[in-house]
């Protein structure tokens, strides 16, 4: 039950006005004015603040309308039959800057190769000499085979070099035995034979000792081939040769040549040991 | 919601959009582009708003528009709103007293302005009005409140000076 006194009266009267009590709070203000007619004046004012109601129309309701035969459209599933996609553009590879990349990667090498034709008169050195020893190579095997052949038929050798490498590097002659030959020091100790090969000029043939054993054969101006013992065989010098003088067959030429840029292969000796004895210091910390 | 029940809409609540928006800002143009975008977006959501709440929709929509409208155009004077609107009173009896309420109306601030508005036009309980006007219950009681206050005392000011 509202208990409307002189204290509380405006804000029941407030609420008369905005419409917000139910019809037995109405009641009970209006049963409030009647007990206090002084305050029906300020009930009058205060539903005067009420708006009157007022018809204003809105002119414009023709724009508003839709028309449904103008919303009318298709389905939704036939206009997905109607999209279309855009093809998807690849400009990954084909990309501005790559291209620029690749255009001015292919200018340094077009520089370079460039460089290489102006400028390689050392590498057309290095191929004519290369060149040469070729030449010779194959004239010393000739001649290491017929020197060759009476030794193992003489001596009962099985000699089975394999590769027989001569190279001419700068007016100079070494002979590079790569594989061991087996052989019977005993029986071909300090024999000399006789060979009778195509070359008119004396030649000089120096091998160089192998792992185990080595067959030196030394050719004089006599036409003599020597057989040395293994063990005394190592870096023996060999007399020397009118055409080839001052042969040294212990120098490898390593360099490595990309275009006309020369790296020093002496300086790689070793790499590749140094990078195995790291693995196997590393594998035997591992098993530790 | 379908076009029929949309077109039902503009039927029965253009009138009451428009009048409360018009009321508001005082420029019938103004108004007419407001109360044309609330319906407009009515019809763009038609398919999630119901149909028995298209009402409170389209008056939040419109009092929202309305309140970027006024803050936009803060310079445009808001005086003499309603002498400019074209309405057809039902009360001949009183019109001075009427034409005072007007004149009070139009010196509250625009949310007290409103909250009037809704009531008295529309007849909005509390709750509505604070959906629409995105308040709680009570402020709108306590805003609406203290609008009735300042239109008693301007009213009881013009009758001192009447008499």
């Amino acid at each position: 039950m509202m208990n409307i006194n002189t204290q509380n009266y405006e804000s029941y009267f407030l609420l008369y006005v905005d419409n917000e009590l139910s019809a037995n709070e109405k009641l009970a203000v209006e049963e409030f004015i009647k007990d206090h007619p002084t305050y029906a004046h300020e009930l009058n004012i205060l539903l005067q603040t009420v708006l009157p109601n007022e018809y204003i129309e809105f002119e414009e309701k023709a724009m508003l309308y839709r028309h449904a035969e103008l919303e009318a459209g298709l389905p939704s599933s036939f206009k997905q039959s109607l999209y279309r996609e855009e093809a998807k553009v690849i400009t990954g590879f084909f990309s501005k800057t790559r291209m620029i990349s690749m255009a001015s990667v292919a200018a340094l090498f077009l520089c370079i190769i460039g460089y290489q034709f102006y400028f390689n008169t050392t590498i057309k050195t290095k191929q004519d000499i290369s060149k040469n020893s070729l030449q010779l190579n194959n004239i010393n095997n000739a001649v290491a085979t017929q020197i060759n052949a009476p030794i193992l038929k003489e001596n009962n050798l099985t000699l089975t070099s394999k590769s027989v490498a001569l190279v001419k590097s700068d007016g100079k002659l070494f002979a590079d035995i790569n594989e061991p030959t087996p052989y019977e020091p005993s029986i071909i100790k300090e024999e000399a034979i006789n060979s009778n090969t195509e070359n008119s000029g004396p030649v000089s043939i120096n091998s160089v000792a192998a792992e185990t054993s080595t067959l030196a054969i030394n050719e004089n101006n006599n036409n003599s081939i020597t057989a040395i013992e293994p063990t005394t065989l190592n870096n023996t010098s060999i007399s020397e040769t009118e055409n080839y003088n001052n042969v040294d067959v212990n120098e490898h030429d390593r360099s490595i040549f990309i275009a006309n840029f020369e790296i020093d292969g002496e300086k790689l000796r070793g790499v590749g040991r140094r990078i195995n004895a790291i693995f196997k210091r590393n594998k035997n910390e591992k098993q530790k | 919601m379908t076009v029929q029940d949309f077109n039902n809409c503009v039927d029965n609540f253009s009138d009451g959009v428009y009048r409360f928006i018009v009321k508001n800002i005082g420029h019938e143009a103004d108004a007419q582009d407001i109360v044309q975008t609330a319906f407009e977006k009515l019809w763009v959501n038609r398919t999630k708003v119901e149909t028995n709440k298209a009402k409170s929709y389209l008056f939040t929509v419109a009092y929202h528009e309305m309140i970027d409208h006024i803050r936009k155009d803060k310079k445009k004077a808001t005086t003499d709103n309603f002498e400019e609107v074209k309405g057809h009173t039902n009360t001949s009896s009183n019109a001075e007293l009427k034409q005072i309420l007007l004149r009070a109306i139009n010196e509250l601030n625009p949310t007290q302005k409103s909250l009037v508005l809704l009531k008295d036009y529309e007849g909005y309980s509390y709750q509505e009005i604070g959906e629409i006007m995105n308040l709680s219950e009570s402020q709108v009681k306590v805003y609406l409140h203290r609008a009735r206050i300042i239109l008693k005392g301007k009213l009881i000011h013009l009758e001192k000076l009447s008499a």
